[in-house]
This record gives structure tokens, sequence and C-alpha cells, in this order.
């Protein structure tokens, strides 16, 4: 469904210099987010500056019946912003303004566009940070954030992305401005913007968020815990978690992540060798520092642990935070591609299910890396492959599933964080029946009746009962295989 | 699927990249248009798509983001997965070069700059000459106009010093005070046209640390530029000339003679000088044993200025507003960060601050800011006005292009400050012993 | 009572199975069945599809005016039949209940293994967990522990249609499928009946602290609640009552052990001269001041929301506005205030019922408020108020909801009115 040409010149004149790209490079770079397994081309791609274009671009689409796929900073690991519909792909990068910090009331409001990390710096001076800190956080968008709903470590315990979003502008799918940015305590009606977060830009488009912004504890401390297994360190989160002990992350390394995490730029110090490190940040006030970190250190010796050390000042902690953060990217330098899974399972079962993730994935002679945020029950059994090799491919696939009906069979879910998107579409119907996803689908209807923003995504595209009966189909074609390219291929 | 040498090189750095765009933020041309394709991510997939031959390397469109990258390697601090992306970019860019015809003017400056110019001492001077006359006798501000905004970036360029400011150096500067050792010191093509006198501090202040400074007039271009811009066979014929120079000067010394280097750019290029040359078996050993010599004038001097007599700018008491702006090339290119700072803290009389992004691009970016002044100066505006926020007197630098850079966008801001290069700060301060 | 509505119930569920309950104090009563399984609830529905009856879905019925009034309904469909605990994780900190349990019964569950629900709510024994989490209500804990609606982890529902849905799930993080949990939370039952929910639950504390401290004035009240919200403690609650013009300052401290000991002392330090009970009388002490500040059902409750910055002067605003003359005779507000959060209340009083009045109190508040992001709503207001004026309708997004009401609920059987003027 190609773009009328007056469309475009409208766009054009809606959206200014460089606000319009199109053509084969243009699509290219746009054909993948975080998951760049599978692939799909943008029609055009859209940079507006605020609201008003957005909103003015999205009425000229409605009239032509594109499909919007809207994107932040494309680091999603579930393919949510992959444009598999073709249509205008709708980018936030421009829209990074902070529009109100109100420090009293402790909010900000903000453009999706802005950069999670620039949300705190910015508020970092006024003893005041943005709870939500995902691994990417020094790329992803405030906006992709509600879209996914997204987590990181920190949110142990402070809650993900929907406990911080205080209010929403959103443009609706035919152009409509829908104003719930004032900061409510309770909303207004039904929670529209609770029932936003996380609907992965099924709905609309989030222009401005209006986000909470949470006091600075008194003390912090994080301590490392070095285990020979990976066993000692699941064991020791299970104990945390039940003697209900309320640190603010805890967080597990593995042995090859902590190899690729120490060659990289972000080296933290972590012991090279190890098994397994538990990395656990306790805040509060000093008296509640000081017993949380006394408990840990007892339960993690009690597991095992061959060292329980505190990092020595601000820039250790730092180091340590941005070396667990940047695990993701430093599996590059074990092979090129990497398969991040994010299933959620029961605390109590963790060791019994990264167990079982690692003997999934040696079955399948994969290799599997685990760095996760233990204390949500979040795992990422990671799986380094190489997407030219076609067989890899359909062994880490099979994997995935496998580990995630896993999970499913065990009281977890398919995702934690990184959001359902295209990746674990056919999924759903591991954990929801037809009649639930029925319902999820009338309520994204009262949204978008014409289905065209984010078509594709986190519903099914057919009945469970129909995909159960057949096999469910590969969503990935490997590398080379013939895909709808923009690339103008020799 | 097949390749030629070269993209395969390509293709194998590529998937290095995970995809992950912890890059995004750090990139100046991201930042400045916020979309994908101009964003090391997005640079990287469509290198890996002409290398996959889904993209072809003559789309223009694919130039035009090869071409506007600053090649700042910022994205290379924050990779996780180290993707070396200057080098790929450099690779890329050859590769394009192959295959595209020189069509666009460009080219002939490149060209004119690169095949000539800069290779010889004589034709710099020259060249120098011709842009000299034409600031002095206004030639070049009526000029200016009718050259759209490239005019702009010639017309902003800094006044071209007269010729005795552009004298080379003696083949030795003697050492004062306690003899210490022997250093080489690169004078460099540019350097010594547009800024004798850093190249003449950086010699002083040598040699009041006690060494004996020698120069060789054998070497003139490093071949960094060449690089940058793709001209890979030409870096290379540039790198095995400086090498020669340098290994022929060193001759008869009992222990490898650093080779200290004064522009960033410069640096990065010559300490990786091995990998540009390791398919090349009769010099890849020699081109490494140079690259480990190599070592900027901050390295060399902040773990010897201790010891020297204590450096005073000014007054203690009326201290000058100082803000370092760490040279691309210098913090990503090398990941020297610490010793600049140290050394300007470490003088009496200055008061350092901050800039938030320091790291940051100032747009120079070698010819960058000649070949495309409006995406320069747009790179540059943010961080001049971090600069003027911080409410510096000085801003200090360690790179030419940087210093040519910040002297133009702060002369065409109206502000008095003053651009100086940390070695002519640390000239002032250090009395000789 | 509808006699048709009740004999066609009768026969489907035993004459002895059909009761009654009256929707509103003020209103007539309507018959009512409590089905203890989902055969039931389906079985209920059936005939409300099949006469085109109009249900009203409560669980004990305890908050059945806090939101706008219903409309006429022709039966009640109750949950408190449809009880038990599903499953309490210990290990994970979870809690998987069938709707109609109370609130108490699963707070004495969970409290063996260590656990304590969120929110706080009065009277545990007359609230449901499905009536908690449809009324949307949270208490004055969310100040440690935040709003209801984020600890509810999963639901499972049915619809007027006769479809039963899940959505979430029993984990504490998890974003698989929409969050619906948020579009029921709140919803008081008109978008479908809350069957079964999972909920995250707390550390039981270990020790508690509950201070007073009779203030001289509203203003000294008020700054002592800042000081005791400022970063030297955490509390699990601070409220302010009053009576008449007397202040006072309630604060509860709880925790573990040392850090609530280390509280204590700064809370002496902050709050010199403040009554302080602790230990096991504590406890039981705050839950009392909870039952009686939410006192049986004794007229209009205004509950007033504003940015915390501005709670002081909206609290000005309010006590102007009740002590104009047209109030001073009707109204006997009894206040209760927690400045943390910034919501007021004002319980006003039996006499309090005429409807016209009410509205233009309200309205004039909503006016006064909005600059200060404020919200002002009417619980158990009296029959005949008209509904926009029970402010608490919204404004943004009315469209999208009333599709999303239709999406859900087409026939409208669960009731139309609420929310949506």
């Amino acid at each position: 469904m190609a773009l009328s040409a007056a469309a475009r010149r409208e766009l054009d004149r809606i959206l200014g210099p460089r606000g319009v790209v199109d053509g084969a490079v243009a699509s290219l770079a746009y054909e993948s987010d975080g998951l760049a397994l599978i692939r799909g081309t943008p029609e055009i791609v859209l940079l507006p500056r605020d609201t008003a274009q957005c909103a003015a671009a999205l009425g000229v689409l409605a009239a032509e019946g594109v499909p919007v796929v809207g994107r932040g900073a494309g680091t999603g690991l579930s393919g949510g912003a992959t444009p598999v519909s073709g249509g205008a792909l709708v980018g936030m990068a421009r829209m990074r303004d902070v529009l109100e910090l109100n420090l009293q009331d402790r909010f900000a409001r903000v453009q999706a566009g802005m950069v999670n990390v620039d949300l705190t710096n910015l508020c970092a001076k006024h003893g005041l940070f943005y709870a939500p800190d995902p691994s990417s956080q020094q790329a992803c968008t405030i906006g992709g954030n509600v879209g996914e709903n997204s987590g990181g470590p920190h949110c142990f315990k402070y809650g993900a992305t929907t406990r911080h979003v205080l209010g929403l502008v959103i443009v609706t799918a035919d152009g409509q401005v829908l104003d719930l940015s004032q900061p409510r305590l309770e909303p207004d009606g039904y929670d529209l913007v609770g029932l936003f977060v996380g609907s992965e830009g099924t709905f609309g488009l989030a222009t401005e968020i209006t986000v909470r912004l949470t006091r600075k504890p008194a003390a912090v401390e994080t301590l490392l815990a070095v285990f020979g297994d990976l066993d000692g360190a699941c064991d020791a989160t299970s104990d945390l978690i039940a003697e209900r002990l309320e640190p603010s992350a805890i967080e597990i390394l593995d042995r090859l992540t902590i190899e690729a995490v120490e060659q990289s730029v972000f080296r933290a110090g972590y012991p090279r060798g190890a098994g397994a490190v538990l990395l656990v940040e306790v805040e509060g006030s000093e008296t509640e520092v000081a017993t949380t970190v006394r408990d840990v250190t007892r339960i993690a010796r009690a597991r095992g642990a061959l060292e329980v050390r505190s990092a020595r000042g601000e820039s250790e902690r730092k180091k340590l935070w941005a070396g667990r953060k940047g695990a993701f990217g430093a599996m590059g330098r074990i092979a090129p591609d990497l398969y991040v899974a994010d299933v959620c399972v029961p605390r109590t079962r963790l060791k019994e299910l990264v167990l079982a993730a690692t003997r999934i994935a040696a079955e399948k002679r994969l290799k599997l890396s685990n760095v996760f945020h233990a204390g949500d029950g979040n795992l990422h059994p990671n799986i380094s492959y190489d997407r030219r090799n076609p067989d890899e491919v359909e062994r880490v696939l099979a994997a995935g599933r496998e580990i995630m009906e896993l999970c499913v069979a065990a009281g977890g879910s398919l995702t934690g964080e990184h959001g359902v998107g295209l990746e674990k579409r056919e999924e759903m119907c591991l954990v929801y029946g037809d009649d639930d996803l029925a319902v999820m689908r009338r309520v994204r209807e009262a949204w978008d009746p014409a289905r065209r923003m984010n078509p594709g995504k986190l519903l099914p595209v057919r009945g469970c009962r129909e995909a159960r009966g057949a096999s469910l189909p590969r969503r990935a074609a490997p590398d080379h295989a013939p895909q709808a390219h923009g690339g103008s291929g020799r | 699927m097949s390749f030629n040498d070269e993209s395969l090189v390509d293709y194998a750095r590529t998937l290095d990249c995970i995809h992950c765009g912890l890059c995004l933020r750090t990139c100046p041309t991201y930042q400045l248009t916020g979309n994908e394709s101009s964003s090391p991510r997005g640079r990287i997939a469509l290198m890996r798509a002409v290398a996959e031959q889904r993209l072809d390397a003559r789309d223009p469109a694919y130039g035009e983001e090869l071409d506007f990258c600053l090649v700042c390697r910022h994205c290379e601090s924050v990779c996780p997965a180290g993707v070396r992306f200057g080098e790929m970019m450099e690779h890329a860019r050859a590769s394009r070069a192959r295959v595209s015809p020189k069509a666009a003017p460009l080219r002939f400056v490149r060209w004119l700059a690169f095949g000539h110019a800069l290779r010889s001492r004589l034709l710099l001077s020259a060249a120098h000459g011709a842009l000299s006359f034409a600031q002095r006798s206004g030639i070049l501000g009526r000029l200016a106009p009718s050259l759209g905004a490239r005019g702009a970036g010639l017309a902003s360029l800094p006044e071209v010093p007269r010729s005795r400011d552009r004298e080379l150096l003696p083949p030795c500067t003697a050492a004062q005070g306690e003899r210490r050792g022997d250093v080489a010191l690169l004078e460099g093509c540019v350097m010594p046209e547009l800024f004798g006198r850093v190249n003449r501090a950086t010699a002083s202040v040598l040699s009041k640390l006690g060494y004996d400074v020698r120069t060789t007039r054998e070497a003139v271009c490093c071949g960094a530029l060449h690089a940058h811009n793709g001209d890979l066979a030409g870096a290379r014929e540039l790198a095995r000339t400086l090498i020669a120079a340098f290994e022929k000067q060193a001759a008869g010394s009992s222990e490898p003679l650093p080779i200290v280097v004064n522009s960033a750019g410069c640096g990065a290029h010559m300490k990786e000088l091995g990998r540009l040359l390791e398919d090349d078996p009769s010099w890849s050993g020699r081109a490494a044993a140079f690259a480990a010599r190599v070592v900027d004038f901050s390295e060399f001097v902040a773990a010897r200025l201790p010891d020297a007599a204590r450096a005073r700018f000014a007054d203690p008491d009326a201290p000058y507003r100082v803000a370092y702006d760490d040279p691309c090339h210098l913090c990503h290119g090398q990941q020297i960060r610490r010793e600049p700072r140290a050394i300007l803290d470490g003088i009496e009389g200055l008061r350092r601050v901050e800039m938030p992004n320091s790291e940051g691009c100032c747009g120079s970016a070698g010819i960058y800011s000649l070949l495309r002044p409006e995406d320069s100066l747009a790179v540059l505006a943010p961080k001049l006005a971090e600069f003027q926020a911080t409410g510096a007197e000085i801003l200090v630098t360690a790179n030419p292009g940087c210093h040519l850079q910040w002297q133009a966008g702060l002369s065409r801001a109206g502000s008095r400050a003053q651009v100086l290069h940390l070695a002519e700060v640390v000239d002032r301060a250090l009395p000789a012993p | 009572m509808n006699e048709q509505v009740l004999q066609t119930l009768g026969r489907t569920f035993g004459a002895a199975n059909v009761g009654t309950l009256r929707p509103r104090f003020d209103a007539a009563p309507l018959p009512m069945v409590a089905p203890s399984s989902v055969e039931g609830f389906r079985a209920a529905l059936e005939l409300s599809r099949a006469n085109r009856w109009r249900v009203l879905p409560v669980g004990l019925g305890s908050k059945l005016s806090w939101a706008p009034a219903p409309g006429p309904a022709d039966f009640v469909l109750s949950t408190w039949a449809y009880a038990g605990v599903e499953s309490y994780e210990p290990g994970d900190g979870t809690l998987t209940a069938r709707a109609g349990t109370t609130w108490a019964e699963l707070s004495a569950r969970v409290a063996v293994g260590g656990h304590a629900l969120s929110p706080d709510v009065p009277r545990p024994k007359g609230s449901t967990l499905g009536g908690v989490i449809a009324a949307g209500q949270s208490g004055a804990d969310r100040l440690r522990h935040g709003a209801l609606r984020e600890h509810v982890l999963g639901l499972t529902y049915l619809l007027s249609d006769g479809t039963l849905g899940r959505c979430g799930g029993r984990l504490v993080k998890n974003v698989t499928g929409y969050d619906l949990q948020r579009l029921f939370a709140g919803s008081h039952g008109t978008l479908g009946l809350i069957l079964e929910a999972s909920l995250r639950l707390f550390p039981l504390p270990e020790q508690e602290v509950l201070a007073s401290w009779r203030a001289p004035d509203r203003g000294s009240a008020l700054a002592a609640a800042r000081r005791l919200l400022g970063p030297e403690l955490s509390p699990w609650s601070v409220v302010l009552t009053a009576h008449g013009a007397e202040w006072t300052v309630h604060a509860r401290l709880a925790g573990r052990a040392e850090s609530v000991a280390a509280e204590h002392q700064a809370l002496e330090r902050l709050l010199p001269g403040a009554r302080c009970l602790a230990g096991e009388a504590a406890g039981p002490a705050a839950q009392e001041l909870r039952d009686s500040a939410f006192g049986e059902i004794d007229g209009p409750r205004l509950v007033l929301q504003v940015r915390p910055s501005a709670c002081a002067v909206a609290l000005d605003v309010a006590l102007e506005a009740l002590a104009a003359p047209q109030f001073r005779d009707s109204c006997t507000p009894q206040w209760r205030c927690e400045p943390g959060l910034a919501v007021i209340e004002a319980a006003l009083g039996a006499r309090a019922h005429d409807p016209g009045l009410l509205a233009a109190l309200t309205d004039s508040l909503a006016r006064a408020l909005a600059p200060l992001s404020g919200a002002v709503r009417l619980l158990h207001a009296p029959e005949g108020m008209p509904t926009t004026a029970e402010a608490g309708a919204p404004s943004a997004g009315l469209a999208l909801m009333r599709r999303l009401r239709r999406q859900l609920d087409p026939a409208g059987t669960f009731e139309a009115g609420r929310f949506l003027p």
C-alpha cells in the first residue's frame, strides 16, 4: 500500500527538513531493532519533533490506511519496533526535550524520545533519580520503556516502568491527541495510562510521558558474592526471597558472561574464573542497609560463597553496574549474534530452571550464558550463535521455545521485561487460551479499531487451538533467504 | 556470496556488532538527525548489507552516510562488543572509493589535499601561501559567499600565521637543566603550518623537562587523514615513509626512543599502524615496534611534570578558569582522559571546570569541517553552549583540528575566550630549570 | 423488588440461595445470588442475557457507593461465596485467591509465612479480595508500598457474555500480554466480574511503632508531618485526623526490628512529646485507627487529591468551603489527611444529604483545585445527585472508556451509569 504523492508531500510539509526519510538505505537501517533475527522494511520513516507533528502525521497516515510502527531507540529485544507489515515507522529520536521538571512533587514530563539515562542525569543534582534502569538505559528511550513496560535490575525494589508512569500524552491511530498527562494519584475513570504501558505500540504512540522521580536513598551498598557455580548463587537468591529481605537489586552473572564483560570496555573487576557472581545492591537508611548487608552476607556464605565483598566507593559501584549492563553487548565477543530469552519463573525454582535451560542448550550444541535479574525470577538464558548458519538458527529457536515451554509449565511466563513483540507472539498460546487472547483483541480494538498500530505484534496471528494442532510456524528465515528487502542489491 | 578481500575484512568486523544500540547516544550525527542510518549501528548495518550484496555500494545515500560520519570514534568507547568502528569506516570508505566514480567536487578537494599537498612540505607551504594570501588580501572574504556553505567553512578558518611562525623546529632542541634523555617529536604536516607555536611549545616543555628533542624532516604526514577518508593505499605508503624516517633517526640509540605526538588524531593513527600494515609481512613487525614507541604529549608529560619545578600559569589568587575538551582521538582513540586533566590540575593559577559532554565531538574531524561546514557547526553548537555555560576563559585542547574548530566557533559566537593547546599552557607555566 | 427476577433466580439457584442486598444505604433492596462456582456465575449471567437483566456485581458490598451511583439493576451478583486461597507461595511472596475471600482471612493466612498484604484496609472482615481490587482501594500504607493496582499480578475474570478469561499470572514480574489487571482494578465491576486474583506480598513487619501527637493547631500538625516525611524516615503511614479544630498526627513505623528501633529514635527527635505505642499493641491500635476513621457510613464522604506540595493549600480551600454558611448547618465534617499522598477526606455527616448543595460543593472544589492537579470525589453520595457533579466523571479519554466498556460488556449487563455520564 504505497503512500500517495500528495500524502508524501503533506508529510514533508508537516515534518520539515530531515523529518521524512525513505529509500533503500533508510529502510535497511530500520529493518530490525535489538532483535536482529527478524527483519521487515518500512516504506517510510518519520521523525517528528513534537506531539503536534506526530498527530498531524498520523492523521495523514490514517487517511491513507497505512500501518504505523513506533520506535524509540530500537534497543528492544522482541522485535517490537520491526516493521513487519511495512508502512510508516515513526521514530522518536528527535523528541528528546524535558517539558517540565517538578522537584517539589517529584515528577518530570518529557518527550518520548528522551534517553532513559538522560532523565536520571537531569535530576541527579537534585537528589532524585528515575528508577527503572534497563540494561540498555544508555540508549533506550522513555517512550520505548513505556511501550514495553521495561524493567531493569533495580526494578526488584522499585517495580517496572508502569509503577513510575504517572501520565501520558497519546496520539491515537486516527491522529487524535489523548492528553492524560496530569500526574494523578488515582486515575480519572479507567486506568488508561496503566493499560497503555506495555501495550507494545499496538494502542497508539505515547509522545509525552509524566514520570515519577524517586528520592535517592540515604545509604547504598553494593555487594559482590563470588560463587564456584551457578547453583550456589541461585540458591542464595531463593533464600533471600524466602527470608523476605528487601535489597534493591539481585543479579546473577555466570562464568561466560564474566569473561565477556572483563574483556570489554566495561571491565568491572568481576573475578575471572568464578563460576558465578551474585550482585546485590542494598539501599535505604544506614540501619536498614547495615542489617540487610549482614543478612545477605550470611546467606551467601551459607550457600557456599567463596568471597563476599562490598564495592569500595561510588566509582567501583558504578563499574560493577556498568559491567552488568554492558553484558549483553559484550557477548558480541563470543559470537556474532545473541538470542536473549526473557522468561520469568517463581523464585523458588530458580536453580532448577537455570539448570534445565543449560541442559537444553547443551543438547542442541549451543553456547549458553546467563546474566539475569535473579531477584525477580527473570531469567535471561542467552544463546550465542551466528545467523549465517541456518541450522544453528533453527536450533537456537527450538531451544528458545523449549525453555519457554519449560518455564511456563513451572508456573512462569514468556517475558518479564522485553515484551512479546514478534518473537514470542505465537508462544502466547503457551500461556493464554483463545478466550484470553480474544479479550485482549477486543481491548486493542477499543483503541485502534482498524488495527493499524504495530500490526503483527503481541497477539498471535492464528488461534491457539489451530496453532496447537499444527506445529508452530518457524518465525525467522535464515539470514540470506529471500525476504522483502528494500536494498537495491546487485 | 562473493567478497573481495577488503569487503570480507569489513564483513567479519560488522559481525562483532550485536545491534545493542548502546552507541546511539554518543553519536554526534545521530544526535543531529535522529536517523538510525546516521548512527554507528545503522552504518554498520549498511556496511553489512553491502557485504551481503543487499545494498549497492554505489548508492549515493550510502555514500552520504559514510561521508556524514565524523569518525570521532565516540561509539568505540561505549561498545561492549569492542567493535573497531573507526577502522571499519576506513575500510568501508576505501572500498566504496574503488567502486564509485569520483564525480563529486569533494573528491577533487580530497585528491588535491591527500594526493599531493599533505605529502610534500614544499607543496604544503605553497598551498598555505595561497590561503594566507587569499586571507590577507581579502579575496577569501569576497569569494567565500559565492562558494556557499563550503565557502563559509573556508572563511571561518583562522588566520594563517605569518611565515616566521611557521618555521620548522631545529633537528635537535637541547635539554635544559639536568639531562634525562632523548625524545623524538613528530612535527606533522598541518601543525607546523597552522600551529608552529604549538610545536615550539611542545619542544620547549620537553627540553625544560630535561630531554633532547629530536625531529626528522623526512617524515611529513602520518597519513591519518588519508586513512580516515578511505585512501588506505596512500595511508600505507605514508606510514612506511614515516616508520623508516623515525627508524633512521633513532639509529644508534640504545633503547627505543619515545615518539612524542602533540596531535591526538596523528597519535591515535600512529599507535594503530601495526594493524594498518598487518598484512604486509616485511613491514608488520616494524610497524608494531614503531607504534609501541608512540606516546601522546600528555602521557609523556603527566608522568614527569610532578618531578619538575612548580608550574604556575598565573597568580593562584586570581586563577584562570579553564575547560579541557577531550579530543576524540585522544579519549576515544587512545583512551587518554586522566593525564591532561592531571597536568592542568597540577598547575597553579588554573581552575579547571568540567564540561558535561567534554568527550563529545566538536565537529572538526579532520577535513570534515571544510567539507561539511553546516553539519560541522551544528555538531559544535551544543558544545559551544556548554563551554560558555562554564564561564571558562580558556579552552584547552590537544589536537590541531579541534583547535581550529573551537577558535572559529568562539570567534563566530563573539566570545573572547582563548583556545590553547595543552603544550602551550604547560610551556607558559613551567619555568626553565 | 422485582418478583419475576426473584422467582427466576430462585428456580435456578434454589429459593433459599437468593437473598437481598441494598445497593446503597438509601436504596431499595435487590435480589442477590452468590454462587460458589464458576458455573454458578455463568448460569446467573446466562439468565441476565436471556432476560436482558442488568447485574450489579459486588463482593460484600462495602464500597458500592464509592463510585458514582450505580444505575438501576435487576439483581446483585456477589462473589462472597466464591472464596478460598488457591495458593500461597511463601518462598515466592505471592498469593492467589478467589474473589470472595475476605481481606482478614487472607492477611491471617499470609502472616503465618511472614507476609503482609497491601493495602491496609479498614474493617478487613467486611472487605473481599475482589471488592478491594474492583474499587481500586489503596490504604495509608501506599506511602511505603504504592497503590494496590501495582500489586495485582494477575486476574481471572468473567465477562457478561460468559467468557472466562485470564490476564497476567502469579509472578512478581511479567509483561506477557496486555496489563488488563490495571484496567480491571478500580473499574467498579463495570467491565466484568473478578473471580480470582494474584497479589504480590510484603514482609510482615517484625516490629511496629504507632506514634501519635496532638498538635496545637493545623499548621504545626502539617509541619510535623513534613518532618516525618523527610529523608530521615520511611514511615509505613502518616495520617492527620481532626476532631473540631484539634489535629492529631499519627505515624506508623514498621519493618525490621533494627530499622524500626533506629527510626523510633529519629521520630522522637522529630516529634518530641509524641505518644508511642510499640510492639504487639501497635498493630491493633493502627487497625482501630483505620476502622474509626472510616466509621459506619454516616453520610457522604468527600475525597480530595492534589499534588503533594499543594496539600496544605487544598486543605485550606476545603476547610474554608465547608465553613460557608450553607454547609455549617448541614455538615459536621470529620477530617482526615494523608499529607505524604496529598489525600484529604471529610466525612460530612448524616445530615449532609441535599444533592444540590453537595453538587455545588464538589463543583466549586473541583474548580478551585484544578490548577493543583486536583481531583474531587464524593463517596456515598445521596441519591439524586447529578452524575457529572459527583466529580470523578472523567474528562479525557471518555470516548475511549466507552469503547472499552462496549468491547468487554457489549450488552451493558454490568450496569451503566458509573464513571461514564
